[in-house]
Parts: C-alpha cells; structure tokens; sequence
C-alpha cells in the first residue's frame, strides 16, 4: 500500500462517520439515475385497459375510436393522479362526503345481524324509560275560525256566543281553515306549533262544555268549545311497542359505538389549540 | 482500526435499540388537534339547527362528538375501509378536483352563442339521437335456458303471450343500443339492432342468459338539432374547460408519476 493512500484513507479512518456520509451519497445518487427520485408508477394492466374501453363503448353503444380509446385511458390516469394527490395532500381527510361514508363504514353493524330485544329485554327498557312513551293530555274541541281582518268576523263576540251556545251548526261559519272544525285530541305541544303558545295555553285553561272566545292564533281568531279532556297516561308496552324497539335498538347501537371508541380512545392524545 | 470497529458497534447497538422499541414499544399515538375554529365551526351547526345557542353541557358535548368522530374516520382510515369502498374513490376524486379548480384559481367561462354552436359543430357526433327500438323480449336466466330454443321461437309466432314466457318477459319502448350494451353486452346489442322488424329471433346468449327478441318498431338516427341540445352544449363546453383546467394544474404535479400502460 503507498504511502499516499495510507495518508488519505487515514483520514477516512479517523472519520468513520464522514466515510459513512459520503459513500450512502455515492450510493444515493446512483441509484437516482435508475430509478426517478421520489416518482410514482401508476401501472395502467392490459386488463384495466380492457375493461374501460369496454365500458364505455357499452355506454356510447358502438365501438370506440383510437382516439377515444386513448381519451378513456387518460381519463383513468388523470383519476389515478387526483387520488393520488388527494392522499398525498390528506384531503381525503377532510372531505365531508368521504367523512360521512367513513362514518358509515364504522357504525356497528346493522341490527338486522343481530338478534332482536327479548321480551324480558324489551320490558326491562320500557319501564326503565317510561315516561318517555307518556301519551300527553289532549284535547277535542270545536272551533269557529276567522282569518285576520276576516270580513265575516262577528262586530259583537258576546252575541256570537249566544247564537253558538244556542246550537247553531257551526261547521258552516266563519273561514275556511286547515284544521277541521272538530278537531280531535290535540296536544298542546301540537297547538303550540301550528296556532301559537298564547293560543294553546288559552285553550288548555278552558274548561269542557262551554264555548268561549274570541282567541287570536298565529293564523286568526277563533272561537273554541272544548268537548272532551283526555288526561295523559302511560300506554302499555304492546301499544307503543315498535317504538321502544326502535330505542331499544339505537341504544344498543350507541352502547356498542361506546365500546368501539373507548377501545380505540388510547390511541390518540388530544391537543386543543 | 479501532475507530471503525467502534463505529460499527455503536451501529448495532442503535439497530437493536430501534427494532426492540419498535416491536416492543407503545403504539405510535395519533395526535388529534382540535382548534378553536373547528369547534366554533361544528358549534354554529349545531346552533343554527337548533335555533338557539348551546349551554356550556352541550358545548362540551358537541366537541367530544368531535373529536370521537375524528377517531372513528382516522380508524377507517388505518383499516383501509377508503381504499376497498369505490364510493369512496368518487368522493376522493371530486373533492381533489374541486381543490385543484380552486388552487388554479378557475373561473368558469360563459359561452356566447357562437361559440356553443362551434363546440356543436365540433361534436356533432355526440349529439346524433340514437336508432331506437321498440321490442319484445323473453328471457331465460342463466342454468335455466330453453331444451329447445327453436319451440319457443315457433311457440312466440303462434302467439303465445311473451309476458308469461321464460323467466323474464317485457314490452321496451325505445330502447338505444346501449341501454342494451349496459346491461347484455355490445356484441349482443349489436346482434339485436340488426334484427329485421316483425318476427321472433333467438336463442340470443349473454351472460345473463338466454333471450328471445321481436322488434316492433325501428326509429332511426337522427342528428338533433343545435336548439335542441343547446342546453347539453353548453354543459359539455363548461365541463371540457373545468377538465382543461384540471389538467393545467396538474401539468407540474405529473412529473412526480410514471405513467406504464400495458398493452395486449
């Protein structure tokens, strides 16, 4: 060995790591001129190729030309490409429609794998969630209805009364209206929502037999007899039976997705900015 | 020497360290960051469905259905449920084509007439009316086809009612050849649009089967008008512009790939 090499390699020697350094970058740039840096293939099979020319000259009914042969399969690549930079970029990560079928994906499997409540089960939840199923108080009564700045609406409301009590047919007075002139166990809550809660809570206060009024709704004025008062009550379980299924059901589903996640809670650490 | 052979030791041993925590080390934990913005932003939602604004409880409980959700979509994610679900592989593409529409900067162009009816004249033959059929046909599914194709033929002829026949038995209206091509394959379609009118054909056999056809009616191609189809011009010219677009901004990013198309 001569001396000028003993010399140099001595530097190596007493810099290993340097060495080191140097040969995997020797290394490293030969290797990129075989194989492009950082360059992905999208292999494109014969078979794949078949299949979407075949594809779309079914949907075109006729054969494809050359040029719309090689259209179809650049269509394929320029797909493959967005893909491809979408999971590159992590924009499959927030993109609500792929969110949501993700989602879907990982709920629990549908409850038609699974056997349904048994009746001890299904009893159990029920009692344990009844008043969740209370029927609420309703009422049936009958009305007159006015719209606002009606020209049929009575000058004297007192008198109008007599002529109610009187027995008059009330199904032929006053406007027409969407809510039938007897109307039947109605909630409060439904009241509530389709004539107003001033309305609802004047209607609730009256007692059954007598016609009262005028009342103002969000819709008009109305005259009101309450005919029939039914109390709230607890049904039995066979008359509100697939409804307590059904919550049976959904929190089987919750308890399970529960599961799923505390399972997999470990995994991640939360940081809140 | 030494030094070397120090080296080399120093290597192992960083080696064996890295294998024994890899296979015996916690799982590499996820971060999931949740930012201010994201819980204001899923908040609003909530607030505008419910009409009214969140208390404290509910606030807290919207941000852990968040966060609960992101799990289970990074879960998803870590099982490969994306990659078997083309439904998926649809939203993925749209998504990243609407993100590169936006990163380019797009602006969807607004077409004069002329050039719509350029674009037509161009792809006049994307806008030929089809040949249309009306037809008669009788199935057989797959495993059970006819001992004897040829009674069923002369059966049909005699008027037995096609309705009641085989195991599939319809009146089409205007049916196109591809329509036929989706479902039966273009060489059978083909097969079908070369039937002369008026008389029972068959067997015809396609994957789905065996098929007995009787044209009734044939509407020939025709070339639709340009005041017809404006409104389909005008879709395909803004779609053609998006898609150059598309590919624009995808000139730079294209050199990051080989593209290797097999042939036959």
């Amino acid at each position: 060995m001569s001396a000028t090499w003993r010399r140099r390699s001595a530097i190596w020697r007493r810099a290993p790591f340097a060495a080191f350094v140097v040969l995997g970058g020797i290394v490293f740039c030969a290797l990129g001129s075989f194989v492009p840096w950082g360059r992905e293939t999208i292999r494109v099979e014969a078979r794949t190729v078949a299949a979407l020319v075949e594809r779309r000259a079914n949907a075109l009914g006729r054969d494809l030309t050359d040029d719309e042969r090689v259209a179809v399969v650049e269509d394929f690549v320029r797909e493959e490409i967005l893909v491809r930079e979408a999971y590159r970029r992590r924009w499959h990560q927030k993109s609500p429609g792929v969110r949501r079928r993700l989602l879907l994906a990982m709920a629990p499997a549908s409850s038609g794998e699974r056997p349904p409540a048994a009746q001890a089960q299904l009893s159990a939840y029920f009692r344990a969630h009844a008043e969740r199923y209370r029927v609420p108080e309703s009422l049936t009564f009958s009305h007159v209805f006015f719209e606002h700045a009606s020209a049929l609406l009575p000058e004297d409301a007192s008198e109008f009364l007599e002529t109610l009590e009187a027995n008059a047919d009330f199904r032929g007075l006053g406007d027409e209206f969407w809510l039938a002139p007897e109307a039947v166990r109605q909630t409060r809550q439904q009241l509530r929502g389709a004539l107003g809660a001033s309305f609802a809570d004047a209607v609730f206060a009256l007692e059954p037999g007598s016609w009262a009024g005028p009342f103002t709704s969000t819709r008009g004025t109305h005259f009101v007899r309450v005919d029939e008062r039914h109390p709230s009550e607890l049904p039995a379980l066979e008359g509100v039976r697939r409804f307590v299924e059904v919550d049976w059901e959904s929190e089987r589903r919750a308890a399970l997705r529960d599961e799923t996640l505390s399972r997999l809670r470990g995994r991640y650490s939360v940081i809140e900015r | 020497m030494k030094t070397a052979g120090l080296t080399l030791k120093l290597a192992l041993l960083a080696a064996v360290c890295y294998l024994a925590y890899h296979w015996l080390g916690p799982e590499d934990q996820q971060v999931i960051e949740v930012t201010r913005a994201r819980i204001d932003a899923v908040v609003s939602r909530q607030e505008s469905l419910l009409g009214r604004p969140l208390r404290d409880a509910e606030r807290a409980a919207a941000e852990r259905a968040y966060v609960d959700e992101e799990i289970l979509v990074r879960e998803a994610l870590r099982r490969g449920v994306d990659r078997a679900d083309s439904q998926v592989r649809r939203l993925v593409v749209a998504h990243a084509w609407r993100e590169l529409l936006r990163m380019s900067g797009y602006e969807p162009p607004v077409p004069t007439r002329a050039e719509l009816r350029a674009y037509y004249d161009a792809h006049a033959r994307t806008y030929v009316v089809p040949e249309r059929l009306d037809l008669r046909h009788v199935g057989y599914a797959v495993g059970n086809a006819p001992a004897d194709p040829d009674a069923v033929v002369t059966a049909l002829e005699n008027g037995a009612d096609f309705q009641n026949l085989g195991d599939a038995g319809a009146e089409m209206i205007e049916v196109t050849r591809s329509r036929i091509a989706l479902s039966l394959g273009l060489e059978l379609a083909n097969e079908v649009f070369s039937l002369p009118r008026g008389t029972w054909h068959g067997p015809l056999i396609s994957s789905e089967g065996t098929h007995f056809f009787r044209v009734e009616r044939r509407r020939p191609a025709r070339q639709a008008s340009f005041s017809d189809v404006e409104r389909d011009v005008e879709r395909d010219f803004l779609e053609d512009a998006e898609t150059a677009a598309v590919d624009g901004a995808l000139r730079g990013i294209r050199r990051r790939y080989v593209v290797d198309i097999a042939h036959d």
